[in-house]
């Protein structure tokens, strides 16, 4: 092992770019952190190295996507072995993150397309949605309403908004979640999100739609309830 | 003339795609007349802005590797590395 290749470690406050899913050499934003792990590198840091400074980040990225502990320590796993095996080929004018999530993004997305392929996609758009029979009549006017929200814009300002609004979201089935987190989190089109997920772009519509109902629904309930009845 | 469940839809696949002028017109004729479906239209868009933030915060904080997964992945890829390829 080379010691002298490790990434020199700055401390202090920097800036961590939040990466396109898409293209991950695009960035969508950068944030200000306290953490230490990204520095714009020639060459790659010690490969025993990576684990440390990434592997939550990396870890994140792959449970927001997978949904499943399991499944995304092995994807992270899988994508450090991939990048162990690449390293020749990194070209530098990028971050080593950057570098990393691109490679735990295609183990990713191979393995939602195979899951895609198997999962019965019926149930994902058909015509009957339990939440939208709850909120519409037969005739497709409201039986039960939205309900008021006291102050939503205070609930921005709030932490523990936030950790409900991520509890919402690991609520919602599967594919819906899936499909939800593609959109939002990482900003496929729909076409994307139906080639990944074995589905059409107006059934992803449809899917979308049928997330936020229920993550508009769940947050009424454990949030904005409390405020209003 | 569209009903508050398509109209519902219509408040979701705005965010997804851009909305043909037909619809476009008969989504604000509809929610100028119908506040159920203001009310709602409404809420889907603070859950947007919402998530923008959430997602901005989830990249440097939340869930973490438990520490038996890292020292299993630490294993293994101390053994790949050993591997002389
Ligand atoms: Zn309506």
């Amino acid at each position: 092992m080379n010691a002298a290749a490790m990434a020199p470690s700055a401390t202090g406050r920097q800036t961590v770019e939040v990466l396109s899913f898409i293209d991950p050499s695009r960035t969508i934003g950068s944030i200000e952190t306290a953490r230490t792990c990204t520095t714009m590198a020639d060459s790659l840091s010690d490969p025993a190295t990576w684990l440390e400074h990434y592997g939550d980040a990396l870890y994140r990225y792959a449970l927001g996507r997978l949904r499943d502990p399991s499944r995304a320590e092995d994807a992270v796993q899988d994508a450090l072995l991939a990048a162990l095996q690449a390293r020749d080929s990194f070209r530098g004018g990028s971050t080593e993150q950057t570098w990393l999530t691109g490679i735990l993004r295609h183990k990713i997305l191979d393995q939602l397309r195979a899951q895609g392929r198997a999962a019965e996609r019926e149930t994902d758009t058909a015509d009957e949605d339990e939440l939208e029979r709850l909120h519409f009549a037969g005739t497709g006017s409201w039986q039960q309403p939205a309900g008021r929200w006291n102050d939503p814009e205070g609930a921005l300002g709030e932490q523990q908004f936030f950790i409900n609004l991520e509890h919402c979201i690991e609520e919602l089935p599967e594919r819906l979640g899936q499909a939800f987190m593609l959109k939002e989190f990482d900003g496929l089109a729909g076409a994307e999100i139906g080639q990944t997920l074995g589905v059409t772009s107006n059934n992803v519509w449809v899917m979308l739609s049928r997330a936020r109902m229920r993550i508009r629904n769940c947050l009424e309930h454990t949030w904005f309830g409390r405020a209003t009845r | 003339m569209m009903n508050c469940k398509e109209i519902s839809r219509l408040a979701s696949e705005r965010f997804d795609r851009e909305l043909g002028l037909l619809e476009r017109m008969r989504f604000r004729m509809h929610v100028l007349m119908c506040h159920h479906c203001r009310r709602y239209a409404r809420q889907l868009a603070f859950l947007r802005r919402a998530i923008r933030r959430l997602a901005a915060a989830r990249a440097t904080r939340g869930p973490r590797l438990s520490a038996e997964a890292r020292a299993r992945i630490a294993r293994r890829l101390d053994t790949a590395t050993q591997d002389p390829r």
